[in-house]
């Protein structure tokens, strides 16, 4: 009886060692012929996967003219306050349907208050938020608080401009200069294709 | 001479394995991305119509805010069976290579009526200016709906090239893998006449190597790819082709299993029997 086990157990045993070697030999061959093909769909497929669950959140610091810690994309990190006109919205980071649905959209691609750089801002014309815009005057104050700060700018222009001509808010990183826009004319019907900028230099209170 | 045996059957139940995994690829190709009906059953279950609908949904909102029109004017604006037969324009396109023709007129009609409505109501007469901001504001919600519906015009013309390509591919190939299979199977089985217990040995180590190997394939394409968070142009496609990758990566998982359970109740079953003539013979 322990015998024919043993011989079972023995034969069992070699049927999977040759098993296993097919295997070996099949992944082997896999390898060496596509693992260039495999790791390059790998990294694609990784490429265009957004896990929102890993991004954590961490509140940036201003170290110099740098900051340091970006806000994550679509985050709260400001309000803006433009006393005069009774403005004091949300400010988020990006521009997209709905961050511009719930406030105020930062540009990507433009500064951050305290880099030194271009600040666009944009923002609907309803009248919860920017419809008052063209009410501000050249003079007036408008407060950026972050989380990592407080910044004071005077607008110092205005202007209206077409919705193509992007160089009226140009980016650039000589001087700190916030722009707002909104849609214009305020009481528009249709499409609105031009938009009202205002202009404000950086001042330290 | 008995080695030299074993070292043919260790050969053809290699190509078996080799057989079984071209007839499964075959068989994932022209249930899956090859078969129209898979798709549609599979949009049905991932709800694509009404992914899209809330992206053109959400669309308009975008343009509605600034243009000084109620919001009611893009409310319902297209129904479910326009979008229902927009898809089906879509993927009529990728499977049988015809032309996108979108619900575009249907709903620059809606639309003109629900805005003509509105000035009317409100007793208000546009200057040129109006007249033009009114025109633009109708073409960039009429692109904002073909845009969502029609993610990409280049992938889904690329999509059926390479549908195409591969129902060639899977023609030319036909029934080869099938009867290969079976020949090797015979082969083997006339190989070893005398003892078909040891075919049935070596068709479970074939079948424990195939049951593996997909084991091994699936979990290799869960762990290094994260399934869940891909991105693929729109919510609905993601979501669409995210369903489908994972359901065949489980149906495979589960061949997997049962592949094994059959290798293993094979290699059992022939060493058993055998080790139980052996003693009968021996009596």
């Amino acid at each position: 009886m322990k015998k024919s086990i043993v011989k079972i157990i023995k034969a069992t045993i070699i049927s999977c060692i040759v098993a296993f070697l097919f295997i070996f030999v099949i992944c082997f061959t896999f390898q060496k012929v596509g693992k260039e093909k495999i790791d390059m769909a790998i990294y694609l497929l990784n490429i265009i996967t957004v896990n929102e669950n890993e991004v954590q959140e961490v509140s940036p610091v201003l170290q110099g003219n740098t900051l340091a810690n970006y806000p994550t994309y679509g985050s709260k990190y400001a309000t803006l306050k433009i006393d005069s006109i009774g403005v004091e919205l949300p400010v988020y980071y990006g521009a997209n349907y709905t961050i511009l649905k719930s406030g105020i959209a930062h540009d990507d691609t433009s500064f951050f208050p305290g880099e030194g750089g271009s600040i666009i801002l944009a923002g609907h014309n309803f009248k919860t938020f920017l419809a008052d815009l063209p009410k501000a005057e050249i003079g007036d104050k408008i407060v950026l608080d972050t989380n990592y700060g407080t910044f004071n700018y005077e607008i110092y222009g205005t202007k209206i401009v077409k919705e193509t001509e992007i160089d009226e808010v140009p980016i650039q990183n000589e001087k700190e200069i916030l722009m707002i826009y909104t849609c214009w004319p305020i009481n528009n019907i249709g499409h609105a294709s031009e938009r009202y900028v205002v202009y404000a230099n950086k001042i330290e209170e | 001479m008995k080695i030299f045996k074993y070292f043919i059957n260790i050969i053809l139940s290699f190509f078996i394995v080799i057989m079984v995994l071209a007839i499964i690829a075959l068989n994932i190709l022209n249930s899956v991305i090859l078969n129209k009906e898979y798709m549609l059953s599979k949009m049905e279950e991932t709800e694509f119509n009404l992914q899209i609908s809330r992206e053109v949904q959400n669309g308009f909102e975008n343009y509605i805010y600034q243009s000084g029109l109620p919001e009611d004017t893009i409310k319902d604006l297209f129904t479910e069976e326009m979008i229902q037969k927009d898809v089906k324009t879509i993927v009529d396109a990728i499977y049988d290579g015809t032309t996108i023709t979108l619900s575009s007129d249907e709903l620059r009609k809606n639309l003109s009526t629900r805005i003509d409505e509105y000035l009317t109501k409100e007793n208000l007469n546009l200057n040129q200016q109006g007249k033009n901001n009114i025109k633009q504001f109708e073409e960039l919600i009429i692109k904002e709906y073909d845009n969502n519906v029609n993610v990409s015009n280049e992938l889904y013309t690329q999509s059926n090239k390479i549908i195409d390509n591969l129902r060639e591919i899977s023609s030319k190939i036909g029934n080869i893998p099938q009867i290969v299979l079976i020949i090797l199977i015979i082969l083997l089985v006339l190989i070893n006449i005398k003892d078909l217990l040891i075919v049935i040995n070596f068709l479970g180590i074939s079948s424990l190597t195939v049951g593996v190997l997909l084991k091994l394939l699936t979990n290799a394409i869960f762990k290094n790819v994260d399934l869940d968070n891909l991105v693929v142009l729109a919510t609905s496609l993601s979501n669409l082709i995210i369903s489908i990758i994972k359901d065949n990566l489980y149906k495979l998982s589960d061949r997997g299993n049962l592949f094994i359970a059959c290798g293993i109740a094979a290699i059992l079953g022939s060493i058993i029997i055998k080790n139980l003539k052996v003693k009968e013979e021996k009596n």
